[in-house]
């Protein structure tokens, strides 16, 4: 998106995150499993943000269309229920924040931690994690935005000095000097297993040899001075001593869980 | 204001209730919603919301209600044009007496009464009711005072909601705040919640 698009979001220092699944055997249990959830990700934005500002909202539906929604506004409140919804084998589920003063990427990548460790059983949406692009709406000839400006690119008429379109380029040309470059932070979609898993170590990647840390040197330490990255060896790794592989045990347990899931479902 | 004649309503009214995130904005339009559904008035909700995934049109339909939605973006600035033509296509396939519009809470309501406007679906006759939530009213001086005034200074009048959670005096410190900003508003305390003042708000309304 260009900065012209979300002026009034960027204008409040808003971020909008979320994504969408579905939840098997949910119950009160896993209904209270879902606040704690909503809850932990709210400590997370006021950490973050010094208060939460915003929301921090899910809903559950089931096959008949009865379902719930579960709301956080405001911390010493708690999360809000409404509606009722009985028992059921499979019901979906929409997970969305939109709150002030958060990275996006670590807000989205804490509401899948908290679904994770939730002890619900469920299956996210890959496809609701990636992004959206406006040239899909061109492509399907829905974009009726007499403003739009998605095609100044393709006529070199784009004049923004913010804008950032082509920022990997640049990278792919070794031209990136931006300290805060975040181009190359894992895809949180690519982090989703076939089972609908979030998988959040950055060794599965490695594993499954999808992992591009090391492709640019630069660009690896730039997020380990940062702490922008969660394995917590940084230091070791900086002094080749990477011990992103020791947590097999972690990865075995995971691998367990999504059989189990995955079994459990069938 | 549209009009209400002998239990019907004659002319198209738009309403476009803004307020920041959190404040009651889609409680209140469920609320009104049924209010004008009530005195038989045709109602079409038109929801937005800024994230890809959205709650909000979820919570409507479980609650009984037909909603619109707009997600993954603002209707206010980069979803524009998809506004303009959501609203002609509502009032070309359902024509309704109320259109009920939600923004996200981080989207500017005068910009979105423009691009209403400018849809000439009706006769200018919308009308901005700006929510404030009185719970965080500090919180979003202390931290997002431009932005949240930007928010009310296009409302027509303003609802401080969650009057019932209210500690003593906030409701006065929030109603001097405002009045010294936007002397010509009118601002009413209301609980959308346990629905105090809302006949009221109603009445102002028309």
């Amino acid at each position: 998106m260009s900065g012209h698009e979300e002026n009034s979001i960027k204008e409040a220092g808003g971020c909008a995150a979320g994504f969408t699944g579905r939840f098997f055997n949910f119950n009160a249990d896993a209904e209270a499993r879902l606040a704690e959830a909503l809850f932990t990700v709210g400590k997370f934005v006021q950490g973050e943000s010094g208060c939460l500002l915003g929301h921090i909202k899910a809903a559950v539906v089931n096959k008949d269309g009865v379902g719930i929604t579960l709301n956080l506004i405001d911390m010493d409140n708690g999360v809000e229920h409404h509606g009722t919804m009985p028992r059921c084998d499979e019901a979906e589920f929409n997970f969305m924040c939109a709150v002030l003063d958060v990275d996006e990427y670590e807000l989205t990548h804490k509401m899948l931690h908290a679904i994770d460790d939730s002890g619900i059983d469920y299956f996210i949406n890959k496809e609701s994690l990636e992004h959206h692009h406006h040239h899909h709406d061109h492509e399907h000839g829905e974009c009726d935005d007499p403003n739009c400006e998605c095609h100044k690119h393709e006529h070199g008429e784009c004049d923004d000095p913010e804008c950032s379109c082509h920022h990997h380029h640049h990278h792919g040309e070794g031209e990136c000097d931006d300290p805060e470059c975040e181009c190359h932070k894992h895809d949180l979609a690519s982090m989703i297993d076939e089972n609908g898993h979030f998988h959040h170590h950055h060794h599965h990647d490695h594993e499954h040899g999808e992992c591009h840390c090391h492709d640019h040197d630069h660009e690896h330490h730039h997020h380990h001075e940062e702490g922008g990255c969660c394995c917590g060896h940084h230091h070791d790794d900086d002094e080749q001593e990477c011990h992103c592989h020791d947590e097999k045990p972690a990865a075995e347990e995971k691998k367990k869980k999504g059989l189990f899931g995955f079994l459990k479902r069938k | 204001m549209y009009i209400y004649h002998e239990g019907y309503v004659q002319s198209m009214q738009v309403y476009i209730i803004g307020g920041f995130l959190g404040s009651g904005k889609t409680s209140l339009l469920m609320r009104l919603a049924t209010m004008f559904s009530e005195r038989k008035a045709k109602v079409a909700i038109l929801v937005n919301e800024s994230g890809e995934i959205g709650v909000d049109g979820a919570t409507l339909k479980q609650q009984g209600y037909d909603a619109i939605e707009l997600p993954s973006g603002c209707i206010c600035c980069s979803l524009s044009g998809t506004l303009q033509g959501a609203l002609k296509n509502i009032k070309n396939d359902i024509d309704p007496d109320v259109i009920v519009i939600e923004p996200t809470g981080l989207a500017l309501p005068h910009k979105v009464k423009d691009l209403v406007r400018f849809a000439c679906i009706d006769e200018d006759k919308d009308v901005i009711i700006g929510v404030c939530d009185i719970q965080r009213f500090r919180d979003l001086i202390k931290k997002k005072e431009e932005f949240f005034t930007r928010q009310m200074q296009g409302s027509d009048f303003i609802l401080i909601n969650k009057a019932d959670l209210a500690q003593p005096g906030e409701i006065e410190e929030a109603t001097a705040w405002l009045s010294a900003r936007f002397p010509n508003k009118p601002i009413i305390p209301v609980s959308v919640k346990e629905g105090t003042n809302l006949e009221k708000a109603y009445e102002l309304i028309q």
